[in-house]
């Protein structure tokens, strides 16, 4: 749009309009306010390039249980569950868009996974660090009206609100809560439909999508759908608390002919910087006692000086692959440095009967560009 | 006019005469434009929002009004809309800009003092200021 204003502008001088004559003295520029996103990189006519880079240093906890193999069923990011002190480049994320008109728009994800560790062969098991090139994103979106679009593709998971805004730069903590990302793919290839409704003072944003394997370049350490049916609604109850619901019917590749049912509810509380959320989900199979993942967290971000938050979450969960209850405590701080700068250190302590989970000291930084 | 402009101490939401749908809206659908999830006019027409920059004092005046937010509080939301490709409403500093801008420019919508509206702009909707707010100087 901003591309298209500016043309609209130029356009005006030619077009010799009665107000032609008199030298605008402004065009529309991106929005320079402090903590504002960076506009992205101009590449070719409409299309925009961003993205951010994140170098991890973690100490985990050497009073923790000793390292076991982490079934990798369960987290995509595994590079956080050695027991070995290390710094990790982690991740090189691009991101592009291009919009050829206001009905068409094609986004593509990139994520360059654990490109350098120091020291070397610090990973949970020895091995040296695995550069992996993951496609996170890769879609075609056509608005047929605002309150209709068809996206076809690869896309985010709409169920919880974590896992559609994951990223680095948008999330307060480095750890990752199991819940979005245990119980189900977190991304899926198919069709979706999606748009926003005006409902009395608020919009209602629904995502309904259908995926029928085929994963496009799915993670080596997921089990990506083999079917997928689900949905997702999501508004703001008032200005500053916003809930979403989700629903999803599915089956994994990898996992038998287990068909999973699974729900979730999230919040989220925004006032004066601080920042209260919580999701809680459950899933559910046809052999309960092997399928059955439930759990939820709560989180607070508070901010405590200029550009500084304390952050603390609590988590609960129950995963199936390895029959375990679990909980996780986290403190920690963030430092927001306007529009491309972002520091977190936070301790993790994980109890309970799970395996693998990071316990520690987990930092990052993460530049936005 | 689609609207009456309502008094001094108004915001004016304004499209450019004979560039956009004339038609009222409703605050509703003012925050779905600047918040871009409205994308088109009822004529399949695309919506060019444009702000006033942050400090202005009309700027935050429209987004007590619309998003009973201000901006800075609503950058949370922005940051999210980038990973998905949303960028926010481009700015600009004056509001005689927003006029030349909007009177110049299909789609466009933009925001104004009710007493800064002339022959160049429809309204399309009146946001009545709660805060007494100052009155144009002309």
């Amino acid at each position: 749009m901003v591309a298209a204003s500016a043309v609209a502008v130029e356009a005006m001088f030619a077009a010799g309009s009665a107000h032609a004559a008199e030298p605008i003295a402004e065009t529309p520029t991106a929005e320079a306010i402090a903590d504002a996103p960076p506009p992205g990189t101009r590449l070719l006519d409409g299309v925009t390039f961003a993205g951010y880079a994140t170098t991890q240093f973690l100490i985990p906890d050497a009073r923790g249980r000793a390292a076991q193999p982490l079934d990798t069923t369960v987290v995509d990011d595994d590079s956080q569950s050695s027991r070995r002190t290390r710094l990790d480049l982690s991740h090189l994320s691009g991101i592009a868009w291009w919009e050829p008109s206001p009905s068409w728009k094609v986004l593509g994800e990139i994520d360059l996974q654990d490109i350098v560790q120091v020291p070397a062969h610090s990973n949970q098991d020895g091995r040296a660090s695995e550069p992996y090139v993951a496609l996170d994103r890769l879609y075609v979106d056509y608005r047929a009206t605002d309150t209709l679009s068809i996206r076809a593709g690869k896309f985010l998971t709409p169920i919880g609100h974590w896992n559609q805004e994951h990223s680095d730069p948008q999330v307060w903590t480095v750890l990752r809560p199991l819940i979005s990302q245990s119980a189900f793919p977190t991304n899926a290839t198919g069709v979706m439909l999606f748009g926003s409704l005006p409902v009395g003072t608020q919009w209602i944003d629904y995502q309904t999508y259908a995926a029928d394997g085929g994963e496009w370049r799915p993670s080596p350490r997921s089990h990506p759908f083999e079917s997928a049916f689900g949905g997702r609604v999501s508004t703001a109850l008032n200005p500053f608390i916003q809930v979403g619901l989700s629903a999803s019917r599915f089956q994994q590749e990898g996992l038998g002919s287990s068909r999973f049912n699974l729900f979730g509810a999230d919040v989220a509380l925004n006032w004066r910087g601080a920042e209260i959320s919580g999701e809680i989900i459950k899933r559910r199979g046809k052999d309960a006692n092997v399928s059955e993942e439930h759990g939820w967290f709560a989180q607070a971000a508070v901010p405590v000086a200029a550009r500084w938050w304390a952050v603390a979450r609590l988590e609960q969960y129950r995963r199936a692959v390895d029959d375990s209850e679990s909980s996780t405590a986290l403190l920690g701080v963030v430092y927001r440095s306007g529009r491309h700068w972002v520091f977190k250190a936070e301790w993790a302590q994980a109890s309970g009967g799970a395996s693998g989970l990071p316990s520690g000291l987990l930092s990052s930084l993460t530049m936005v560009y | 006019m689609a609207t009456e402009p309502g008094g001094d101490a108004a915001i004016a939401v304004v499209v450019g005469h004979n560039m956009a749908p004339a038609e009222p809206i409703s605050p509703t659908i003012v925050l779905g434009m600047f918040a871009r999830k409205r994308l088109f006019w009822g004529d399949h027409s695309a919506v060019v929002p444009v702000n006033l920059t942050a400090s202005h004092p009309l700027r935050r005046a429209f987004s007590s009004l619309v998003f009973k937010k201000t901006p800075e509080q609503l950058q949370d939301y922005w940051n999210d809309q980038y990973f998905h490709g949303v960028l926010p409403p481009p700015v600009l500093a004056s509001e005689e800009a927003v006029l030349r801008f909007v009177s110049t420019t299909r789609g466009a919508i933009g925001y104004v003092s009710a007493c800064s509206v002339d022959s160049r702009v429809d309204i399309v909707a009146v946001l009545q200021r709660s805060d007494g707010g100052a009155a144009c100087a002309h």
